[in-house]
């Protein structure tokens, strides 16, 4: 394969973040961006992996908005890109089981209203009415807002990929980088499986991979893999197509609707930081027990997948978005669970940072790298 | 409770019973309203073949992005094996596979030798494989492998016959030789086209094992006795340039025909020959053309702003259509929205495609796997040795318009 010997910018990863930040510097009229991924196909790292879950329902103002900016792109997004991404709409339940829980929630509830998130509170007893399936003896209450929902990621990357494509941009695959050249603090070059190539600027988002790439331009990035896994049911015809997206949050356990079975899974907390994306069978087990003890009728399923995938952990839970001590070098990652969603707007806000100097359609300033070493650190309670 | 899970588990999804019913003997894959349509890819993604893996995923890639990465109203959905170029990965590979049962079909794999410890597995899944790039003949000897087994792709043996219906119809040779090496690759290439020429008309007095030991001098005396119009080499590169460059030492071998295969294609060789043979040097080998290759051609241009390196694209983007096109014809659909294939179906699909408008040509499977056109294979001329590399990969040569469709 022969790559070019310069560009405008690179973008290093071909998830989600990278195609998004792709498409929206080309549809700025800059096409001379090169995205490499070392995969043979794009999206298949961490954001193919993902539930495709999307939300508003989060515990900080930053994520929220993120959410206002980047879901109604999801809702246009077969109009604006070309692409249908499946959108359902099918609501996010929080369900909440201890007092410390639920004041934060509370909190959380009235930040959302202010932001013009219209998410329901409900009640113990309101929650066990709307889960009749579920056995929610604990349940203290409870959050529902309906616009929150799923989207398939692959179509969203894809859709993304081939709309710069399309405009003139260039996207790889099979291309590793190695290294990333740095001269009087600013970027020259980056080293590949297939040369050199020079350029100005690299973006870097290739996500629970972020770290190793910030190491090759001598920027620490403060972004840890972790693996988080889920798995599939064979059919349960008793679960109702408005079954929502239900997250035990307690527990970090969650279910939602993956065709006529159910998607569930269960953050370990106990895992360790680490690229392993094999299935943990002896957590899997804790899993099941947890929600067949929520879920009876589980009994009467069987497994039809199982899989694993990387978070992309900070310290804060937020993103790192933006410039670097590395003059032309950015970063656009750490999402924590929550780039799927994000990542049509974080696209969008790193094609404003890079051409414009600033993030114009939202403020992210607070999500810069510096917030570490300036102790100014964001904290997120809604992770799952 | 516990107990019931862990069989659960082990048994996959015979803990319950589908909402519609499957009476397909391998069992179904049911793709509800919303659900992505899944397919394995397994490909050579670490080792040897990687390069040719990435572009075997570019076209694929293509083929999906032509319908829009959908399939009957469902969000298709690629998910990647790596079966590292060996039979042990491709086994271990398959055996995740098929623990997968939502995957369709499994496109895969590149190489021959993680192929052959695929199809075990996928076999007893019920999974069928359709590789773009598999050439070694015996993967679809039911003797051997297990079926359901497709490829897209000419088997190597086609090389040979091609050849020798060149040597005889175009060069009008009437004898041949030929110099062959202990792999089951040139093995099955020299008797076929042993027996291919024998067919239509020549002979081969002299046939002999090639290896680095061989005593060259003794054995071109013996082809100078037997005066031969052309000399078959189904070797590799060192190998065929030793030979030949030996063989052009010797002034009554200057004008022979030397005739190669597809492992000579390659810019390397010709810069390796000492001199052009002034009899010919010609190589058999894949190629793709026609109007619909050259709108392959703009599309991945504008998708990858370069060229395909390999015919390879072009079969693994017929491929993946022939597989799509298959699970259209073998799906049905009710009024959810709900796909329910059968891979029993889904095998009978595809073996019943017939003259499908690929790039590589008409595609027609036979009840053997086999779905190539011969119309991808051609005979390259390589006597202008000092070519420079940007014209490279040569034209066809013969047959004369050779045309993929």
């Amino acid at each position: 394969m022969e790559l070019p010997q310069t560009a405008e910018i690179i973008i290093i990863g071909g998830g989600v973040m990278g195609a998004s930040t792709l498409y929206h510097l080309a549809a700025r009229g800059h096409t001379n961006v090169l995205l490499l991924e070392q995969e043979p196909f794009f999206g298949t790292g961490a954001t193919g992996r993902c539930a495709g879950g999307v939300r508003y329902q989060f515990g900080t103002e930053i994520n929220i908005r993120l959410s206002q900016a980047s879901l109604p792109m999801l809702e246009r997004f077969a109009e604006e890109i070309g692409q249908e991404v499946d959108y359902r709409k099918i609501g996010y339940l929080f369900v909440l089981t201890n007092e410390a829980d639920v004041a934060t929630f509370r909190r959380n509830v009235a930040l959302q209203h202010r932001l013009g998130v219209a998410t329901v509170w409900l009640s113990g007893d309101e929650v066990r009415d709307r889960l009749p399936l579920m056995r929610l003896e604990g349940a203290l209450a409870g959050t529902f807002y309906g616009e929150d929902g799923l989207v398939d990621p692959n179509s969203v990357v894809m859709g993304y990929i081939q709309a710069a494509q399309r405009l003139g941009a260039r996207a790889v695959t099979g291309v590793a980088v190695t290294g990333i050249g740095v001269a009087n603090g600013r970027i020259t070059h980056i080293t590949t499986s297939h040369g050199q190539i020079a350029t100005p600027i690299v973006i870097n988002t290739a996500g629970p991979w972020a770290a190793q790439v910030g190491a090759m331009a001598g920027v620490s990035l403060p972004i840890v893999p972790l693996r988080r896994q889920m798995f599939t049911t064979t059919p349960l015809p008793q679960i109702p197509p408005d079954f929502p997206f239900v997250i035990d949050f307690g527990q970090s356990l969650y279910f939602h609707r993956e065709g006529a079975g159910l998607l569930i899974g269960m953050s370990n907390p106990h895992e360790q930081p680490g690229f392993d994306q094999r299935v943990d069978e002896a957590w899997e087990l804790v899993n099941l027990e947890a929600a067949v003890a929520r879920l009876p009728l589980l009994e009467q399923a069987g497994l039809a997948a199982r899989w694993a995938g990387l978070y992309e952990v900070t310290p804060d839970a937020h993103p790192i978005l933006g410039p670097t001590a590395v003059s032309g070098f950015y970063v656009c990652g750490g999402f924590s669970g929550h780039g799927f969603m994000h990542g049509p707007i974080a696209g969008k806000l790193m094609s404003e940072i890079v051409l414009d100097g600033q993030a114009r359609t939202l403020d992210v300033r607070s999500l810069e790298l510096r917030r570490f070493a300036e102790g100014q650190l964001i904290h997120e309670y809604n992770v799952v | 409770m516990r107990r019931f899970l862990i069989l659960c588990l082990l048994a996959l999804s015979t803990c319950a019973a589908p909402e519609m019913s499957c009476t397909d003997p391998l069992g179904c894959v049911f793709v509800r309203a919303n659900q992505p349509l899944l397919l394995g890819a397994l490909l050579d993604v670490s080792g040897p073949a990687a390069a040719l893996s990435n572009e075997v995923a570019q076209g694929m890639t293509l083929a999906l992005a032509q319908r829009d990465n959908r399939l009957l109203e469902h969000p298709l959905r690629v998910q990647l094996f790596d079966a590292r170029c060996e039979r042990a990965a491709g086994e271990a590979a398959a055996r995740e596979i098929a623990r997968t049962e939502q995957i369709v079909a499994v496109l895969g794999t590149v190489c021959g030798e993680s192929a052959s410890g695929a199809l075990l597995p996928l076999a007893e899944a019920g999974m069928l494989l359709l590789s773009p790039a598999n050439s070694a003949p015996q993967l679809t000897n039911t003797a051997v492998f297990p079926p359901p087994y497709f490829r897209a792709i000419p088997h190597s043996l086609r090389q040979a016959e091609l050849m020798a219906r060149f040597a005889t119809e175009m060069l009008q040779a009437e004898t041949a030789v030929i110099f062959y090496n202990e792999t089951p690759y040139s093995e099955g290439l020299r008797q076929t086209f042993a027996s291919t020429f024998t067919q239509l008309g020549g002979s081969v007095p002299f046939q002999t094992r090639f290896s680095p030991g061989s005593s060259l001098d003794v054995m071109l005396q013996v082809v100078i006795l037997n005066e031969p119009d052309v000399i078959y080499l189904p070797l590799y590169e060192i190998e065929a340039t030793t030979l030949i460059n030996t063989a052009l030492s010797l002034p009554r071998l200057q004008e022979i025909a030397f005739l190669g295969t597809d492992s000579l294609l390659l810019p390397s060789f010709t810069a390796g020959l000492g001199a052009a043979p002034e009899g010919g040097l010609y190589v058999s080998g894949y190629a793709v053309s026609g109007q619909g290759y050259s709108q392959f051609l703009a599309a991945w241009q504008q998708a990858y702003a370069t060229a395909p390196e390999t015919p390879y694209a072009a079969f693994a983007y017929d491929a993946t259509d022939l597989l799509l096109n298959a699970i259209a014809a073998a799906a049905q659909r009710d009024s959810s929205g709900t796909l329910l294939i059968g891979r029993a179906a889904l095998r009978q699909a595809l073996a019943e495609t017939r003259d499908w408008p690929g790039l590589s040509g008409s595609l027609t499977c036979a009840p053997s796997g086999e779905c190539a056109s011969g119309s991808a294979l051609a005979v390259f001329r390589l006597t202008d040795i000092d070519q420079p590399a940007s014209a490279w990969p040569p034209l066809p040569y013969w047959p004369q318009g050779v045309d993929g469709g």
